[in-house]
Order: C-alpha cells, then structure tokens, then sequence
C-alpha cells in the first residue's frame, strides 16, 4: 500500500481506535511515503477525525502495526508523538482562546534558537503573510481563516516529519479555502508528508498523490486521487455528480 | 489614625496575597480547589520551627523547609489532583477538593502531633515597630510585604513573560491542544503545584516573622482569606488575586479600628458577599490563567 519503494513516513496496519466501549474506528490499514500527501475521504461519522485522534494519541487505539518513522507509537502519550515529528492541525484547530498570535507561534517555535526562530517565522509569514498582521492580537478574536491558518503555522514552526490535519476547510469561505489549500500544495512541493482528513472530497483528492475512502470505519477502497476524481462512484458518492 | 490602619491593611496583605496567587493559578490550571495549600505553608513555618530546635542555622532550615514544602507538594498532586483528572465528570472536581480537605487534615494533625498543640514561637520573628514619616510600621509586616511584592512581581513576569508561563496558560486554556503541541499537561501541573506550594510555604514563614507565632492550625483562615481574596479578585487572575488580597487586608485593619478584632472576618465575606452580587467574575476577568 505504500507509495513508493522507500520505507513510509508512516505505517499503519488494522488500526482500531475506541472511546471507552465504543468502537470509533474497525479496521483501517494505510500508509504515506516520503513526500507523499494522502487524503481520506468518507461521509460525516466515518471515523476520519477518530482515526487522527488514534494515531495522534488522543484516543485509544488497537492496532497490529502504528509506525512512525521507524518507531511504533501505539499507546506513547500525544505530547511524545508530537515530539517525535508528528504535527495535527485538529478539527476545530485546537487553539488557546486567551494567547495571542505571537504567543502562539512562540509556544510552537519554542526548542528554536532566536535566530532559527526568526527564519521560522519568516517561512510562516510567506505562507500566511496575514499572521505578520496580527501578531498581537488574540486568537479567540480572529476570524476561521485566521485561525487555521496559525493552527497550521504553529505546528510549522516544529519543523514536523509528518502534517495530520483535520478539515482544514471546514467552516471556511471558499476564498480562505483556497488560501489554506495554496499554502498546503506550498508544503507539499517542499515535500512535506501529509494525511489530510476532508469532507470536501474534491478539493482533498486535488491536494493529494492518493487517497483513501473511510466507510464505517473501515478503509474500503484505496487508489490514486486522480483516478478517484474520474471514477463514477466516488463522484457520486462524494462529489456530487 | 484611618491612614495608619489602611498601611497596616496593606502592608498584612502581602501574606493573604501569596496563598491567593496559589488558589487562583491551581485553579485556573486545573479547575480544582487545592484545600491543603495553606496547611503547606503552616508546615513550612513549622518545619523551620522544627530545625532550629534541632540546632539547625537559618539557612540550613529554610532549605529543609523548602525541601519538605516541594515534598508535599508532590504528593499533594500525585495523590490528591492527578488521580481526578482521568474523569470528565463533576468527580474531577469533587475528588481533589475532598482529597485535598483530607491532606490538610493530616498535616495538621501531624504538626500537633510531632510538636503539640499550642502557638510555637517563631525563630525569627521581627516583632519591632519602626516609625516612617510619623506611621508605626512593623517590621515584620514590612519585610513581608516586601518579600510579598518581589515575589508577585516576579511570578507575573514568570506566567506572562517566560516560556514556562506561556506553557502554563496553554495547558490552562487547553489541555488537547497544548499536547499536540508537545507540551506535557502533567508535568507543567506538577510543577505549578511545587512552585505555588513553594510560595505558600514562603507565605507561612511570613506570618512566622510578622506575628511572632505559628500553630497547627494556622493554616485555616489564611485558606478562608485566600480563597476570598481570589474569587473577589476573579478566579484564575494573579492581578485580581493580589488586588483581592489588598482589599480584605486593609478592610479587615480598618474594621479592626472602628468595629473591634470580633467583626474583622464578619466584614471579609461582607466583601464577597458584595462583589458576587455586582460582579459575580471577580474585579479582573481572566481566561486560564493570566
């Protein structure tokens, strides 16, 4: 399932994950190569955002292999695996309501030097030239687009191995969707791996090498993206034609 | 006569003021109630008490003091606070407020236990009144309120400068998300827990030099006026806690003056009584901590 001959950023083989009793997430098995963008796609309730959740450490999981970089995080606590290289922008971007922008990218910048953390905002700035306008202001005062766009720029700012975002454009007007994708096909000519979890089928499978389809929280079909585009079931399916 | 009172209030409320940054920032991180963090400081004074008898020097015994206040702070978390948190439930709140009742139990009933008891000396009291600008000041209500005031300055800068601050207000605000962001919750609760321990412990032997005594129970109605001064102040706000204390302390010594020593905390929950119903936040809004 890999996709290609160099040992994936990230394996995943039968992967379950539970709130308590409650299965969220059966069986998902996939995997992401070096440079490569993966998307998932599935209806409202298919346990993508679980299937982050499991893989991030925010829920738990069962699973016959989770490897990250060479290294089984199955059961490390989330603050281990975002050490190790992981970054997850969340669904609903998880941000603290009463720290400032610049707070918020120090929290994120915070094992840097002054100096590496003065050419990491920079990259970020070029990404999100917005950001450099609010450095002051408090997040909970932002509006959605602002918001994911520090979500996704603090977890930059820990130079990740590996991008896991949620919905980036959930709740978006289509012109901050377009700014966030921008900055997202930006990462992924840098060669940025990334599992991106959308609703938006269309523009998910655009942003993406491959793709994934979660149905109940299994994985059932698996292929490239612009073999999905063009594939009569999934547009009927998720695309709406 | 008012002006001397109101110094006075002023000067005794830097003690009140290092039990209500405690309350408020375990609060504001937490969500809990630490019950036996005034029972700290009444340890700490007691542990100072403690190794002098044992022939010990002042730094010597500061240091146990010091020593012994981030023990109990440990397992006031480990035991008490950390055990809660895996409930969503009101039980993540109910269970450290009673646990932490228990814990201050025992340490009181420890301290009578080990040294009796009765009002204790303390070895270095400062019980000398200095006359400034025609005010009698005690000396060591000066000294504490001195002390007081460096500290409270210093753990502003710390929460709203420093990046352990800024880890502090993440994890208040939110625990998910500051562990995506590689922060360890557990860890930072830890050390808050020690470090406002450490100031109760360091407020304790205020209330040593300034009063001349501690007892076992001296812990009680600093908890009263600490938990006072940090909702008056507005729970989770190191500024409203201070300004919190402020308010009941010079409250209190002008009470004193008019009313008698009987209605001194009759009119402490007469401030709270009155700031609930203005303003049910407290005077200064905060979001975690700030």
């Amino acid at each position: 399932m890999t996709g290609g001959t160099a040992e994936p950023v990230l394996e995943i083989s039968r992967l379950a994950v539970s709130y308590g009793s409650k299965p969220a997430v059966r069986d998902v098995s996939l995997s992401i190569g070096p440079g490569e963008a993966v998307a998932v796609i599935g209806s409202n309730g298919a346990g993508k955002t679980s299937m982050l959740r499991g893989i991030m450490g925010l829920a738990s999981v069962a699973a016959e292999r989770l490897v990250f970089a060479g290294r089984a995080i199955a059961g490390l606590p989330a603050q281990r695996i975002a050490t190790l290289g992981i970054g997850y922008v969340a669904e609903g971007r998880e941000l603290f309501p009463g720290l400032t922008v610049e707070e918020e990218l120090l929290i994120g910048s915070r094992k840097l030097s002054r100096a590496e953390r003065a050419d990491r905002f920079e990259e970020v700035f070029e990404l999100f030239p917005r950001l450099k306008e609010r450095l002051g202001q408090v997040t909970r005062t932002m509006s959605g687009g602002e918001q994911q766009m520090l979500a996704i720029a603090r977890v930059l700012l820990r130079a990740p191995k590996l991008l896991l975002l949620d919905e980036p454009s959930l709740g978006l007007a289509p012109i901050i969707q377009d700014a966030v994708y921008g900055a997202l096909a930006a990462l992924r000519k840098r060669g940025l791996p990334m599992l991106l979890v959308e609703q938006n089928a269309f523009r998910a499978l655009n942003a993406c090498d491959r793709a994934y389809v979660l149905e109940l929280g299994s994985i059932t079909r698996e292929g490239a993206s612009c073999e999905f585009l063009d594939d009569p079931s999934i547009r009927a399916a998720y695309l709406g034609s | 006569m008012l002006l001397q009172q109101i110094l006075n209030g002023l000067l005794g409320s830097g003690i009140y003021a290092l039990y209500a940054v405690g309350f408020t920032v375990i609060f504001g991180i937490m969500g809990v109630l630490n019950m036996a963090h005034a029972d700290v400081g009444m340890v700490a004074a007691m542990a100072v008490v403690w190794a002098v008898m044992m022939g010990l020097g002042p730094i010597e015994a500061m240091a146990l003091s010091l020593a012994v206040t981030a023990l109990i702070a440990v397992v006031i978390e480990r035991c008490a606070i950390r055990p809660a948190q895996r409930f969503k439930s009101d039980a993540a709140i109910e269970m450290p407020l009673i646990a932490t009742i228990g814990i201050g139990m025992i340490l009181e009933n420890l301290a009578a236990l080990l040294l009796g008891n009765r009002a204790l000396p303390f070895p270095f009291q400062r019980s000398a009144f200095l006359n400034i600008g025609g005010f009698l000041v005690s000396e060591g209500l000066l000294i504490s309120a001195g002390i007081a005031v460096v500290l409270l300055l210093a753990l502003e800068l710390l929460v709203a400068r420093t990046s352990f601050g800024r880890q502090v207000r993440a994890v208040a605000q939110n625990r998910n998300a500051a562990r995506i962001m590689g922060i360890n919750p557990e860890f930072m609760v830890l050390i808050t827990v020690i470090l406002t321990s450490g100031l109760a412990g360091i407020a304790g032997c205020l209330a040593g030099v300034s009063y001349g005594f501690v007892a076992p129970y001296m812990g009680i109605p600093y908890a009263i006026k600490g938990l006072v001064a940090m909702i008056v102040g507005g729970i989770g706000s190191l500024r409203g806690a201070v300004l919190g204390a402020i308010l009941i302390g010079v409250v209190e010594a002008v009470a004193v003056t008019y009313f008698g020593s009987q209605s001194r905390d009759v009119w402490v929950f007469v401030i709270l009584m009155i700031v609930l119903a203005l303003k049910p936040t407290g005077l200064v809004k905060a979001q975690g901590v700030a």
